[in-house]
Formats: C-alpha cells, sequence, structure tokens
C-alpha cells in the first residue's frame, strides 16, 4: 500500500508544479497585459473590441478562454487517477487512536 | 426604500415553487440518510458524491452571496475594471480546486478524517492542533455568514416590497423597533427578512445535514447558470447592445452626494421615500439618499445623490420624478469622489472610480491599481484553495476521475458565471441611474427590472432565485462547517468520544440553531458593505488555512509547532492590518502595505512560518510520514 502510496504522492507533486507553472503564466499574461492598457482607456472614447473595452479583450477575455483550454488538458490529458485508499475500516466511528498519529491496523 | 421597480405576483409564484424544491430536497436528504452512521453521512455524505454533485457543489458554495450581491453591486460602483479584478477565476478550478483536492481526499481517508481540524490533528498527530484550527474556523466562518445573512435578507426585501400583508408586518416591526438601540435606526422590512431567511436556511440545514446541501447545491447551481444566462441576454437586448453600453459607459462621470433644502409650496404633507428622484432648481438630477417627511412649506435639509452626467438617465427616470417638491441644492456640500472627478471614460478603463473618503489619501489611485490587480489575482485562486469548506467537499468526491471531470465542469461554470456578470452590471450602470444609494440592491433591483420590461413578470421569480440560492447554497455549507466544529472535532473527539448517535444528532441540530440566532442578532445591525465583510472572512480562512494544509499534504518535514506558529501568524497579521485601516480611517476595511491586499501578507508569513518553524524543531516520527506519504522517493 505504501509503495502505492508514495507513486500517488509523487504523481500530485509533478501536478502540482505545472499547476503553478500555469497559474504564473496566466497571472503575468493578465496583470501585465490589462496594467499596461487599461489605464490608457480613460477616455470618453475608449477603443473597442467585440462591443467591450478593447483592453477586456486582450487582457481578461483571451487569456480566461486560454486558460479554459489549458485546464481541459490539463484534466484530461495530464492529470492521472490515483486509487483512493481507506485504510480505516471503521473510518467514521472517531477511534482515539488515530488522534496521536500511530500506525493503526487496517 | 422606492424602487426602481416592483416584483409581481408570478414571480412570487416561481420563486415559491423554488423554496418548496429546496424543502423538499432536504426531506429527501433526510429520509436517504436514515440506518446509516450519523456522523459520516450527516457531515460528508459518506465519501461517496459523484461529478454532478461534487462540481456543483463546489461551483455553487463558491458562487456566494458575494458573488450575486457584493459583486454586482462593485460592478456597478467602478464598471469595467471588475472584469481585471475577477479575472483570477480564469485558473481558479485548477488552483483552487486542482492544487490540493487529490491529496486532501487521499490523506482524509488514511486518517479517517471528516473535518478539516480532524485531518489536522490526525495528520500532525497533535490535537492542539486540531483545537486551535477549530477555533480558527469556527471565528472566521462566523464572520462569512454574517455577509450571507444580510445578502439573503436584502433580496427578500425586494422581492417582497409590494406584498401589502408583507408591508403591514413592517410596520408593525418598525413601530417596535424603533426605540431600541442596536436596531433602532434598522430598516423594519430588512430585520423581518431577516428572520425569515434564517429560519428557512436553518431548518433546511439542521435537517438534511450534507446530503441536502449537496442535493440542493445541485439544484441551486443550475439555477444560478439559468438566471444568469436569462439576464445577460434580456440586459443586452435591453441596452441596445454591448458596442452601444461601452459607449455610454465611456460617456459617464461618478455621480456625487451632497445636500439639498427640499420643502413642498402647496403645503400638504409629504413622504418622500429614500430613492425618491427629484431634480434642483438648476436642472441637476438626484435621488434622495433618506426618507423625509414634509409637513408644511417649511425646508428640511436631507442628503442627495446627484447625477453629473445626464446621458438618457432623465428619460429613464421621468416617470419617477417628483415634480411636487422645490429642491435646491447647498452650495459646497459636494463630497467629490477620491478618484474619477468629472474624468469621462473612468468606468471603463482601470484603476476605476473611487468613491469620496472622509481621510482622503495623498495620491488616491483609483479602485485598482496594478499591486491591487495582482492581489485579486493570487486572492482568488490561493484564498479559494484554502478554504475550509471547499476542502470538505474535496475530502467527498468517490475516485480521481471525479475531480479531473469536476474541474473541467467547474471551470465552465465560473466562466459562464462570472465574466457575463460584468456585461450585465456594467449595463445595470445605464438602465437603473442612482443606485449608488445602496447598491448592494442592484441584483434583485435589476431582476425585477428587466423582467418587468420584457414583459415576462414570473421570470423575475427564477432571477431572484439565483442570487437566493448562491447565498443558501453557501450558507447551508458554513453552518454544517461550523456544526461539525463543534460536535465532531470538540464534542465527539475531546469531551464526549463515546458519545451515542442520538445525542450528536441533538448537539449537530442545536449547534446550528445557536449559529444561526448569534448570526441574526449580530446582523441586526448590518454593516455598509456586504463585499468587505466577506473578503475579511475568506481571506482569514485562507490566511490561517492554506500554508500549514498545503504544507502538511506536500512536504513531509512539516511539524506540528511550525502549523500552529502558522495558523497564528497568518490570523494576526491579517487582523493587524484590518486593524490598522480601522485605525486610520474609523471604517472597518483592509489595508494594502505597499499596495498589496492583506491576504497577500498574511498566508505569505504564514508561509515562512510554517516552513521556518518546522525546520528548526524536531522533525516527525517516520511511522507518521509513511502513513501519509508511502515510502521515500
Amino acid at each position: 500500500m505504501t509503495d502505492q502510496l508514495g507513486q500517488s504522492f509523487r504523481q500530485a507533486r509533478r501536478e502540482l508544479r505545472v499547476q503553478l507553472c500555469a497559474w504564473t503564466a496566466f497571472a503575468i499574461w493578465v496583470v501585465a497585459v490589462s496594467g499596461w492598457m487599461a489605464p490608457a482607456a480613460e477616455s470618453a472614447e475608449v477603443p473597442t473590441a467585440l462591443g467591450m473595452p478593447s483592453w477586456v479583450v486582450w487582457g481578461v477575455a483571451l487569456p480566461w478562454l486560454m486558460a479554459f483550454c489549458f485546464t481541459v488538458w490539463f484534466a484530461t490529458f495530464f492529470m492521472k487517477d490515483t486509487e483512493l485508499v481507506d485504510d480505516f475500516s471503521d473510518e467514521f466511528t472517531g477511534e482515539a487512536n488515530a488522534s496521536t498519529g500511530q500506525e493503526s491496523p487496517a | 426604500m422606492m424602487l426602481a421597480s416592483s416584483v409581481s405576483s408570478p414571480a412570487m409564484v416561481t420563486f415559491a415553487i423554488y423554496l418548496f424544491v429546496v424543502f423538499l430536497l432536504a426531506w429527501m436528504a433526510n429520509r436517504a440518510q436514515q440506518g446509516k452512521s450519523f456522523v459520516g453521512e450527516y457531515f460528508l455524505g459518506s465519501r461517496n458524491i459523484g461529478l454532478w454533485g461534487f462540481a456543483l457543489t463546489y461551483a455553487a458554495t463558491a458562487a456566494s452571496g458575494g458573488s450575486f450581491m457584493g459583486f454586482p453591486s462593485l460592478i456597478y460602483s467602478h464598471g469595467w475594471v471588475l472584469a481585471w479584478w475577477i479575472a483570477g477565476y480564469c485558473v481558479a478550478p485548477l488552483i483552487a480546486l486542482g492544487l490540493l483536492a487529490k491529496r486532501i481526499n487521499q490523506v482524509s481517508r488514511l486518517a479517517g478524517a471528516i473535518t478539516v481540524p480532524e485531518l489536522l490533528r490526525k495528520r500532525f498527530g497533535s490535537p492542539a492542533v486540531g483545537t486551535i484550527a477549530t477555533v480558527m474556523l469556527v471565528v472566521f466562518t462566523f464572520f462569512f455568514l454574517l455577509a450571507q445573512f444580510k445578502a439573503g435578507a436584502k433580496i427578500m426585501t425586494v422581492l417582497l416590497s409590494d406584498v401589502e400583508p408583507f408591508q403591514q408586518l413592517v410596520r408593525v416591526v418598525e413601530n417596535s423597533i424603533s426605540d431600541l438601540a442596536w436596531i433602532g435606526t434598522t430598516d423594519g422590512d430588512y430585520v423581518l427578512c431577516l428572520f425569515v431567511f434564517a429560519l428557512a436556511v436553518v431548518v433546511y440545514t439542521s435537517y438534511g445535514g450534507y446530503l441536502a446541501v449537496v442535493w440542493t447545491d445541485v439544484m441551486q447551481g443550475l439555477v444560478m447558470l439559468a438566471g444568469v444566462l436569462i439576464m445577460l441576454f434580456l440586459a443586452l437586448s435591453q441596452v441596445g447592445g454591448l458596442q452601444n453600453a461601452t459607449e455610454q459607459l465611456a460617456k459617464m462621470t461618478p455621480p456625487e452626494f451632497g445636500d439639498a433644502t427640499i420643502r413642498a409650496p402647496s403645503g400638504s404633507p409629504i413622504d418622500l421615500p429614500k430613492g425618491t428622484w427629484i431634480e434642483t432648481e438648476s436642472g441637476t438630477l438626484g435621488r434622495l439618499n433618506k426618507s423625509v417627511s414634509l409637513q408644511d412649506d417649511t425646508a428640511k435639509t436631507v442628503e442627495v445623490l446627484f447625477l453629473t452626467h445626464d446621458d438618457g438617465a432623465r428619460e429613464r427616470v421621468a416617470d419617477e420624478l417628483n415634480g411636487d417638491v422645490v429642491v435646491s441644492e447647498i452650495e459646497g456640500t459636494r463630497k467629490h469622489p477620491a478618484y474619477g472627478h468629472n474624468k469621462s471614460g473612468v468606468y471603463v478603463s482601470a484603476p476605476g472610480p473611487l468613491p469620496h473618503q472622509e481621510k482622503p489619501q495623498q495620491n488616491p489611485q483609483g479602485f485598482l491599481p496594478i499591486t491591487l490587480a495582482l492581489s485579486f489575482f493570487v486572492f482568488w485562486n490561493f484564498s479559494g484553495a484554502g478554504q475550509p469548506s471547499y476542502m470538505v467537499r474535496q475530502m467527498s468526491f468517490r475516485s480521481t476521475q471525479i475531480l479531473r471531470r469536476s474541474i473541467v465542469m467547474v471551470s465552465v461554470f465560473f466562466g459562464l458565471i462570472y465574466f457575463p456578470l460584468v456585461v450585465i452590471f456594467t449595463s445595470a450602470r445605464i438602465l437603473i441611474p442612482g443606485m449608488e444609494i445602496n447598491s448592494d440592491r442592484i441584483m434583485p433591483e435589476m431582476a425585477a427590472h428587466l423582467t418587468t420590461n420584457a414583459g415576462i413578470p414570473w421570470l423575475a421569480g427564477l432571477l431572484f432565485a439565483a442570487p437566493f440560492a448562491a447565498i443558501m447554497s453557501s450558507v447551508d455549507s458554513f453552518l454544517l462547517l461550523m456544526s461539525s466544529g463543534v460536535v465532531r472535532d470538540i464534542y465527539q473527539q475531546s469531551i464526549n468520544p463515546d458519545a451515542s448517535e442520538k445525542s450528536l444528532k441533538k448537539l449537530s441540530y442545536a449547534t446550528t440553531v445557536i449559529v444561526g440566532v448569534l448570526a441574526v442578532l449580530a446582523m441586526l445591525n448590518p454593516p455598509e458593505f456586504l463585499q468587505t465583510l466577506i473578503v475579511f472572512a475568506s481571506g482569514g480562512l485562507g490566511a490561517v488555512f492554506l500554508a500549514p494544509i498545503a504544507f502538511g499534504l506536500y512536504w513531509k518535514r512539516t511539524t506540528a509547532t511550525g502549523v500552529v506558529a502558522g495558523m497564528f501568524t497568518g490570523s494576526l497579521v491579517l487582523l493587524a492590518l484590518y486593524s490598522w485601516q480601522y485605525h486610520l480611517t474609523g471604517k472597518f476595511g483592509e489595508y494594502n502595505l505597499l499596495g498589496f491586499h492583506p491576504f497577500l501578507w498574511a498566508t505569505g508569513s504564514s508561509a515562512l512560518i510554517v516552513y521556518g518553524v518546522s525546520h528548526v524543531t524536531p522533525a516527525p516520527p517516520t511511522a507518521l510520514i509513511e502513513r501519509y506519504f508511502g515510502r521515500d522517493d
């Protein structure tokens, strides 16, 4: 069981790294593009795209769409299934020894 | 308060049907739990939640009163900059849901934990960690609940505003409370609705438990989605298309509060409710910010919201304009916005307008400078990941296949909810001017306005149900979270481990009721801004729980002492920054040190402390590590 658990942990850690990299990339995109374009739109004649202020399209809507595509790829192809193991047979009875953190009979 | 629109009887029927279904689901959930272990079933649905249940209970809980009341209010007040403010939600399913879910589910199964404090206690083998986590969870969750109760009551006031028996009851309530110290100045309709809302949600939550919460969340999630998409279609068609709305918005300048004298030349008594539209002798349109009673020809002074840009507004409010009074603006009383005064384009750009401040800053940077935009990109994702209410859900899915599909489903849900809300409520600025007098009510006002204009009043019931569903689905989750904290983590673990099913059941019901009563008492005199309270509470929960849980799940060397130190540091830093803001301005709000939101400072400090203290304290036992991490790489 612990081998399987170790593999599951290492896979979860790999997924964590990819998730954090993706978050960083989208954060930079959204904050930089909107931060650059949005203040310049402070005018009665705002440039628009698709009916919205154009900074919203390039700095929010487009990264949102790309983030969705990435999420679908990540959840469908990159994330691996793991068997979720219940160690305790009397899981919901609040057994006292579990609170000590000691190994408990499976 | 005088409303822009009123709600019809068909709308009431639609809304009543929605409420009936909620109670029916709670009853069915209660029946389904018969004969099963009470605690595991009542608080976690026996860890057997499927795709629709998991995805929609997660999404519906995330979309709270903040999303449907506070967020629309902010969009209305600040414009398109809120698209930037909320943009972090584009990766929220990946981070807030995906970052910890697999490990939380696995570790909680291995530990036999059904609450977040219990997970921490067993993961670190330390009862102290569990107790501290329980106390912090209960305190911050209570603040979150308060905001939801206010939002629920506000929606009901709009829904019931035209029902005569309700108005008679309101008058009775107002007469009864007018002399009371704590609630004397609160609107009677709000007080009455607060009681009704609390009663409804406490009853169905305590009766149905986690399963009722999940089932109702599925239904409520679908109601929210349908409500937003219908509103989007109606708003765009009534505002003349998105391009037209953006162009009109670009010309707008922020309205300003100021004082005016008002009198009735006829001498006959006139009662003018809050929200009445007036026109000054110089031709400026305005809206009363307080009710006023004129008994004779004597002039009274009253605060008015003056429009500073009139494009189309005069035509829209023509039917509501009161021409029986003479209004003169008092020169020099205008409160100019801290940022955006007389600036065109301020509603379609960043940083967006900032309301008047009693103690103005030297160089006000507007609503959302770039540092705060970055803060919120962090906040929505990592504060989301750190919410115990979401963590509990992550303990309950059946398999990782369900998790993977749920991440995609929640991604679709958030995309179809949050971005359309920005479009809808930037349009609301054009369709319903002058709502700054009570912008927290813009969501129900807009629902009533759109459906009345479209000639489909029954639909207002469904649109009202959307924010109501968002609030109920959050309140029920948080009530259950607090109840599980008291029953499972304090009573069953520390006071009476051998408690019978019957006594646990009674205690769970009693805790839910007591929490509901306390929330009602606290919210009888509600704070002004809903979203401020929500951001404080969710920031607090994230600051307390994110770093300890994330380190505990992914770093073997994390120690109980490090986790306790991290939890205290997170909460203290957050409280210190809010307290400092209160000291500076006299108002409850966040102090953005170097322009960054307190959540970043609090969570960053907490993470550093967990890491540092864990390094200098003795390593955890090998058996404990192998139990939750398996063997070494």
